[in-house]
């Protein structure tokens, strides 16, 4: 039979119960202070390359405004050329003239003969339909802009038929408009007789 | 000693190490976790900040190459365009170009006046009245070619009139053109 007996004496006991306490909350405490303590470091680094990313943006948003202010002055070059080209190519004039008499000697009845033509310096007007300055329905909504050239006409006819055919002609043809006839008087004409007449007309300047 | 009074003992130590915990936390939000949620957040508005400006600036930098594309096209077309139309200062060689198509349809030209140039709008125009005698199939060829090698002019007036009591085809020609030219400076 054996007996035991503690021989440590209660006070030391209770100190090392005391030391194995505070070591272990001073481990978590430390634990603790060193998660904390990566995470700030973590958050250190993290912080820098923010602050890479935002000197990064910084120059891509300088980049972009350099582009922008291209952009501008692409823009008003594109708008000063569009002016240039504008300029240029309505420096080229309608020409109908040319194919306007040559039509006119064409549809010219047999027994008129056309001794004078007189074009005015004509004006800008805006006309609404074929039949243009008379009138407020001008500002209808198919309403352009035309110059108008005055045309007067003079000359000899065997007969009325044949003027009326003209007068009717004449109104027909493109760009011919506000036809009228001004005189038409019988009268001698060479070794006969004929109706001598006058004729007043517009005719748009850009129309063929 | 019972165990009561044993942990009653060990309270100052749990008391200081709860301490010590707290304190370890506080310093913790303080130091680490509000800068992380900070610094997260920052970083969610600088990335759709870097998104969008890098999403500009690729839309804007092919919008500029575009817009340059187009203007080289457009300056071509300039150049082109105005080697073509007259500038102010070759009056004296349309005039001659006017008069040798004049000639060319048997036009015989009697006087031609230029009239000194003035400016309208982006234009220097100058007007000049010619007169002549020839048929009027000759002076519709006439303005036929005219407008065909210069067609920067416009018929201001015009008078044909048969000769009085002749059967000759020829007619008594007047006319005036206005040749629109573009004023110094501007050459392509």
């Amino acid at each position: 039979m054996s007996a035991g007996v503690n021989l440590v004496p209660h006070a030391f006991l209770r100190a090392r119960r005391r030391s194995r306490r505070r070591n272990a909350w001073l481990a978590v405490v430390a634990a603790t202070a060193f998660l904390f303590l990566m995470g700030w470091g973590g958050q250190r680094l993290a912080a820098h390359a923010l602050h890479t990313v935002e000197y990064q943006v910084e120059n891509i948003e300088q980049q972009r405004s350099d582009v922008q202010r291209q952009l501008l002055m692409a823009a008003g070059r594109r708008s000063e050329l569009v002016d240039q080209l504008r300029t240029v190519t309505e420096s080229r004039r309608p020409q109908p003239w040319a194919q306007r008499l040559t039509t006119l000697t064409d549809v010219v009845p047999a027994g008129v003969l056309i001794t004078s033509i007189d074009i005015g310096t004509g004006g800008r007007v805006v006309v609404g339909n074929r039949r243009p300055p008379r009138g407020p329905a001008n500002t209808a909504a198919n309403a352009t802009d035309h110059n108008l050239q005055p045309v007067q006409m003079r000359g000899h006819a065997l007969d009325h038929g044949a003027l009326i055919q003209m007068l009717n002609t004449l109104q027909q043809l493109p760009g011919w408009t506000q036809v009228e006839l001004v005189r038409a008087t019988l009268g001698p004409f060479r070794t006969g007789a004929a109706v001598a007449f006058e004729l007043d007309c517009q005719t748009l300047e850009d129309v063929q | 000693m019972t165990r009561s009074t044993q942990t009653r003992r060990n309270a100052d130590i749990d008391l200081m190490g709860l301490g010590g915990g707290a304190l370890c936390l506080i310093l913790g939000w303080w130091l680490v976790v509000a800068p992380w949620m900070s610094t997260w957040s920052d970083y969610r508005a600088v990335a759709l900040r870097r998104a969008e400006a890098s999403a500009g600036l690729r839309d804007d930098v092919h919008e500029l190459e575009r817009f340059q594309v187009g203007l080289v096209q457009l300056e071509d077309a300039v150049t082109s365009q105005s080697d073509a139309v007259p500038h102010a200062t070759s009056t004296s060689s349309l005039l001659r170009e006017m008069t040798a198509i004049a000639e060319d349809c048997s036009l015989k030209l009697l006087s031609v006046a230029p009239q000194p140039a003035a400016n309208d709008g982006k234009y220097v125009v100058t007007d000049v009245q010619v007169a002549g005698r020839g048929s009027s199939h000759d002076f519709i060829r006439f303005l036929d070619r005219f407008a065909q090698q210069n067609p920067y002019q416009a018929l201001r007036f015009c008078s044909i009139t048969r000769l009085p009591d002749s059967d000759s085809p020829d007619c008594e020609l007047a006319w005036a053109v206005r040749l629109y030219l573009l004023p110094p400076g501007t050459e392509g």
